[in-house]
């Protein structure tokens, strides 16, 4: 899981802008802080259906799921996973 | 007598005591109750010294609490200037400097910005927390008096009446300004007035209608959710911050409240019909679709009225300088069509196209559209020369002189009387129904040290209306990391302003005056789209 969410951060860093990127950690609040917005939301979205092989639903697309990094990777895990099975 | 914001609200909450006012995230406060409220509230404002004129921010996500706030300020006859909460600090610093802030409404997760805004609090010298119980406040603000929203519990619900009168400030909306900051466009209680009763009857809003505000607070597509809402006695539900831009949140959300009415930019709409997985049908509560702010994709917009065909759909035009001043129906849209017309002037606005010569167009003629009526802003705040240049003298035919507002949007007008948008005078640009100003992302990149030449080009996207794309030119040997750049402007300006791809280069194309040539920059960027297609990264 650690694993999941240090590429998701890693690709926030290096991808998307906003004001503070020094204080981001994995419950800083993504969309609150205007870290993520419309546009970024599907670039995050391009991001993890290319890196973890997984497909992302449109009735995925809910705001639940881009919380935090640690909501963004259990939403992840949880699709590797059900892949699998 | 009807002549101020605050008194939709009384007499709303005389006829309708006990209908829901506002909704927001399962806390609701009826007409009494936001009634009631507000004036106690604006009763501990005036004691802590809020005075007619003033102008009081508010710095707040999207809560009852917020339009308990708003209420609370126009009670007080100041004027309220509702903060973007996801703006840089230092914007939010700029404003409350800017128009002379001295009481800030806000909640404690925001004390933290307040005091990152500025090295100095300037005129700001109250702060009120409308969280319902908040605890000791941990951030300390030199010379900010703190106060919190249940010592005003203890006032009586009875205002004196109000010294206020129409002409006066109602509210304050900051939007982009060309020479890098925002500017402040002055609204009257007359000028919200003029659009809010027109609006209000021209779509019949009834108490039994359940509008939504997807806009923030400092857009004026809120000014219809609120206003022409609360005149009803409808009830408004505040669509929460985080759910905004998450389809599959808004079409749960749309349809558990039965929204009745709902208005926003079209990029919303159009992340609905490609992402909400909408069913033909779905919404059959919903009555009236309202957008404006932007070109509405044709394709999209076809797709939205053929799955909601029960509902009416509307399109709205007209700068936050004067809020909506034309308007249009749109029943069927003729194949081919490129974009939808901006329709003909809201009743008691008139509009009209002056081509080049200053002379009223003809149909089929291209002019620059102006406005006339009780709807043109007071101004701006501060900018006396910059308010000069678009809020014109005008002097019919008997000599009678009023202001009449220049919008800088060109316009056709059809045969059938409807005028058709066709660009700008300038370099504002629309992005996701933001208002964005060029110049404005041009400063920000030029205030970085090593910059020394800045151009922000506006590419047509189909989707957002517009992306940008920024090139500079730095100095000698100093070519500063992509994400430096952007870094630097993400702690200037908004999100949404900044750009999505920067490319450095050794010089830009200059025109014969020795100006950078954004034509020719254009036309390269085309070209080049139609060779390879580029990724954007940065």
């Amino acid at each position: 899981m650690e694993e999941i969410e240090d590429k998701i951060r890693d690709f926030i860093l290096k991808e998307i802008t906003w004001e503070k990127p020094e204080e981001l950690d994995s419950d800083t609040q993504l969309i609150e802080n205007a870290v993520i917005d419309s546009i970024a939301m599907f670039r995050l979205v391009a991001f993890v259906e290319e890196e973890f092989n997984i497909c992302f639903p449109d009735e995925d697309l809910l705001a639940e799921n881009f919380l935090t990094l640690r909501h963004i990777a259990r939403y992840v895990k949880g699709r590797i996973q059900s892949k699998g099975s | 007598m009807s002549f101020l914001l605050s008194h939709l609200l009384t007499d709303a909450a005389l006829r309708y005591p006990e209908r829901i006012a506002v909704s927001c995230k399962g806390t609701t406060l009826t007409y009494q109750e936001l009634d009631e409220e507000s004036n106690r509230l604006a009763r501990l404002l005036i004691k802590e010294g809020v005075r007619r004129g003033d102008r009081v921010g508010l710095l707040l996500n999207k809560s009852v609490e917020t339009v308990l706030g708003i209420f609370a300020i126009l009670k007080t006859g100041a004027a309220y200037v509702p903060l973007d909460p996801s703006a840089p600090a230092r914007r939010i610093g700029f404003i409350i400097q800017n128009c002379g802030i001295r009481c800030l409404l806000t909640k404690k997760a925001k004390l933290a910005i307040v005091k990152d805004a500025f090295p100095e609090p300037g005129l700001l010298h109250l702060v009120l927390l409308l969280d319902e119980m908040p605890e000791r406040v941990d951030v300390e603000l030199r010379e900010v008096r703190i106060r919190f929203r249940q010592e005003a519990a203890q006032e009586s619900n009875d205002l004196s009446e109000d010294s206020a009168i129409n002409t006066d400030l109602a509210y304050i909306l900051y939007t982009s300004g060309s020479t890098g900051n925002p500017k402040g466009v002055m609204i009257s209680h007359l000028n919200a007035f003029t659009f809010v009763n027109w609006a209000h009857e021209c779509f019949g809003i009834r108490a039994t209608d359940r509008l939504s505000n997807h806009a923030p607070f400092h857009f004026d597509l809120s000014i219809f959710d609120l206003f022409a809402g609360i005149k009803a006695g409808a009830a408004v539900h505040l669509v929460p911050d985080t759910i905004t831009w998450f389809p599959g949140d808004l079409v749960r959300w749309i349809e558990t409240h039965q929204i009745t009415v709902w208005y926003s930019v079209p990029s919303a709409l159009t992340l609905l019909v490609l992402h909400g997985g909408l069913k033909l049908g779905q919404f059959p509560h919903l009555r009236l679709i309202l957008f404006a702010g932007e070109v509405f994709p044709v394709k999209h917009l076809r797709s939205l009225m053929h799955l909601l065909p029960h509902a009416e759909f509307c399109n709205l035009y007209g700068p936050t300088e004067t809020n909506v001043c034309t308007y249009y129906y749109v029943r069927e849209i003729p194949e081919g069509s490129a974009s939808v017309p901006i329709g003909k002037a809201c009743a008691n606005t008139e509009v009209f196209a002056l081509n080049d010569n200053l002379e009223r167009t003809k149909p089929g003629e291209v002019g620059e559209l102006y406005v006339r009526g009780s709807s043109v802003m007071k101004g701006y705040w501060g900018l006396p020369e910059k308010t000069r240049e678009v809020v014109l003298d005008w002097e019919d035919a008997s000599g009678h002189r009023e202001h009449i507002y220049r919008t800088g949007d060109l316009v056709l007008l059809g045969d059938d009387g409807n005028y058709r948008f066709v660009g700008r005078k300038d370099h504002m640009i629309k992005s996701r129904g933001y208002r964005i100003e060029l110049g404005e992302v041009e400063a920000a990149l030029y205030s970085h040290p090593q910059v020394k030449e800045a151009v922000v080009l506006a590419i047509p996207d189909e989707l957002a209306g517009h992306r940008l794309r920024a090139i500079l030119v730095c100095s000698q040997g100093q070519t500063p990391a992509t994400s430096d750049v952007l870094q630097h402007c993400a702690r200037r300006i908004p999100k949404y302003m900044i750009p999505e791809a920067i490319e450095f280069r050794q010089e830009l194309p200059k025109t014969s005056t020795g100006k950078i040539d954004r034509q020719r920059l254009l036309q390269d960027e085309s070209a080049d789209k139609a060779g390879a297609p580029a990724g954007i990264g940065g």
